[in-house]
């Protein structure tokens, strides 16, 4: 390859790395958090809660009935209903409720007991879990999701770019780090190589899936328009998604034992469910979607429709072929969030998210150090880059650190709970970028946030010990490790951040001698 | 920079569509296959050619070279949408 074609090739890496960076840091900090996204539910809500045995179950229709009575639900529309899972042991409806004072078409989300079938709590009072997968698929921004959309691709065209210029070297150089041997510029340059090329296979399969949620609009608009010639209801039925309806008659037909039709559903199917979606509940034309995932086969989702009235899962609801695109897309997403696996993988996914963050740091870092002398960039520009580097990528460990204390301490029935959390993430993530603008010691700026981090979470974890650990200990006890994983981890965070914090503030020490 | 990065996006959008719908003609596989091949390929060869050219030290040479597959591509676009080739 020429040189020319290698050295322009960089200076596109550079450049768009650059102008992405912050947002993409964002975006894979919390993509890697997302990857607990059950065990963070669980660990905000269980606490608060009191473990009942598994075995004093209300059948789903009781439950369904004591929820109708408490709530005017508009079974016209269609509801949600998330079955107890290993991780969580509640059910989780999301309902159409008649005037709800919240904007047209939104659900009221519920978490209720299926021992009695009582409201535990509102989903969206337990929201950091859900603040967090919105942080990763749209940096809950209006538009967001176009913006992390744009930003992938250019993540992907940073991906190639970098291929391109590390090609003739992906083999040689795959371990190469020159160490304490030679300069701090050539030094982040092997660090970002080295971190780039492991993690390529992985890093490569983000930016595509990234790519495919985020800016699908654009696909489906193209072939919607040059293909379908506009036929919505054609693409979607190609596409594997049918839009099933039906309409409402207003003739009353009792429904099927919910709990014999999933469990004969699961055998016959071979899968586990996971999900409900009732449509004209009570109605003579019922519809129930289940949703579940194969047991044996890799990763393969089962979604089929039973109509009430006719007892069966019909033929026309429930086509007899698999669709290649939507088993596809629906794989990608697995991939994506690591649903294929264990607990396992997403620990590995995990690590390897939090590389890429470091990643990207560095790849900052590396630009600073390549253009300290140039003088055709203004130094403003490159004091803001460095500011935002810091504030930016250190600024969001105290800002996720502080929303996960408030997710805990913060009363149950506090109004707008979810909101403060949210505020005060951004407020600290806000306090940190602004003061990384004033910092003239980059060393001392690290060691103070992750000593601040490390308090906050030393914090949490304290709470924790004094205040829910029977409720955490009794979940552990019966199975439901989400509460205790995510404590542990918070704890083993803390102590990390304090030795990270120390080691930064000697290195200053150092540096000031 | 900037330009190049606007006319690569431009331009690899343009492209890449273009060549996807005459793929979706002319590959032999089931609606279904076709429209995930599509659906992944698209980003592919959109990514694909904004790094094209970022390869490049100007951008005229490379913006030339994919203006021509591009016409190309549209006139084959437009023959397939008249029944032309079938």
């Amino acid at each position: 390859m020429k040189a020319s074609v290698i050295r322009s090739a960089l200076e596109g890496h550079g450049w768009i790395g650059l102008f992405i960076s912050i947002p993409l840091f964002i975006v894979f900090w919390a993509g890697s958090l997302t990857l607990f996204y059950p065990e963070i539910k669980a660990w905000s809500v269980l606490p608060h809660t009191e473990y009942r045995s598994v075995s004093d179950q209300l059948p789903l229709n009781n439950i369904l009935d004591t929820v109708f009575s408490e709530y005017d639900v508009n079974t016209q529309q269609r509801m949600f209903v998330v079955l107890p899972t290993e991780t969580m042991p509640l059910y989780e409806l999301h309902l159409p409720v008649n005037e709800t004072p919240s904007a047209k078409n939104a659900l009221t989300s519920i978490y209720v007991d299926p021992v009695n079938g009582e409201t535990v709590a509102s989903i969206d009072s337990f929201h950091l879990a859900d603040f967090l997968y919105g942080l990763h698929i749209d940096l809950n921004l209006p538009l967001g999701d176009h913006i992390v959309g744009i930003v992938t691709l250019f993540f992907t065209v940073v991906i190639f770019t970098g291929l391109v210029v590390q090609f003739k070297k992906l083999i040689t150089h795959f371990f190469y780090y020159r160490g304490g041997s030679t300069t701090l510029r050539y030094q982040l340059t092997d660090m970002h190589n080295v971190v780039g090329v492991m993690s390529l296979p992985y890093t490569f399969m983000y930016a595509l899936t990234g790519l495919m949620f985020n800016l699908g609009l654009i696909s489906q608009i193209v072939t919607l328009l040059f293909i379908y010639d506009g036929d919505r209801t054609a693409l979607l039925n190609d596409t594997g998604f049918p839009r099933v309806t039906e309409s409402y008659t207003g003739i009353e037909r009792e429904m099927s034992d919910l709990n014999t039709l999933i469990t004969s559903w699961e055998e016959k199917e071979n899968a586990k469910a996971s999900s409900l979606r009732l449509t004209n509940y009570g109605d003579e034309n019922a519809l129930i979607r289940i949703i579940g995932q194969h047991r044996s086969n890799f990763s393969q989702r089962i979604d089929m429709t039973y109509r009430v009235r006719e007892n069966e899962f019909s033929a026309d609801l429930n086509p007899a072929e698999r669709n290649a695109f939507a088993d596809g897309t629906r794989f990608l997403y697995a991939l994506h969030f690591g649903h294929f696996a264990g607990v396992d993988i997403r620990i590995v996914f995990f690590i390897l998210g939090l590389g890429v963050c470091g990643l990207i740091v560095v790849g900052n870092m590396l630009w600073l150090t390549k253009f300290q002398n140039n003088r055709s960039i203004s130094s403003r520009f490159k004091h803001s880059i460095f500011a935002l580097t810091l504030g930016g990528c250190a600024g969001i460990v105290p800002a996720t650190a502080f929303a996960f204390l408030l997710e805990r301490v913060l009363g149950t029935d506090l109004n707008n709970r979810s909101f403060i959390v949210e505020t005060a993430f951004f407020a600290v993530y806000a306090i940190s970028i602004i003061g990384a603008f004033f910092t003239k010691h980059v060393h001392l700026a690290i060691s103070r946030t992750a000593l601040a981090s490390g308090l906050i979470l030393a914090l949490l974890s304290l709470i924790e010990a004094l205040g829910h650990n029977q409720a955490i200990i009794q979940f552990l006890n019966n199975g439901y490790t989400g509460p205790f994983s995510i404590s542990f981890v918070s704890f083993a965070f803390a102590c990390l951040l304090f030795w990270l914090g120390i080691k930064f503030s000697e290195k200053d020490e150092k540096s000031k001698e | 920079m900037w330009r190049k990065t606007y006319l690569s996006f431009l331009i690899g959008l343009l492209l890449s569509t273009s060549i996807i719908l005459n793929l979706n003609h002319f590959l032999p596989f089931d609606v279904d296959v076709k429209l995930l091949v599509g659906y992944i390929l698209g980003f592919l060869i959109w990514a694909g050619l904004m790094s094209y050219f970022f390869c490049f030290e100007k951008t005229k040479k490379p913006a030339l070279q994919c203006l021509s597959v591009l016409t190309f591509s549209l006139v084959l676009n437009v023959l397939i949408k008249l029944g032309v080739v079938a």
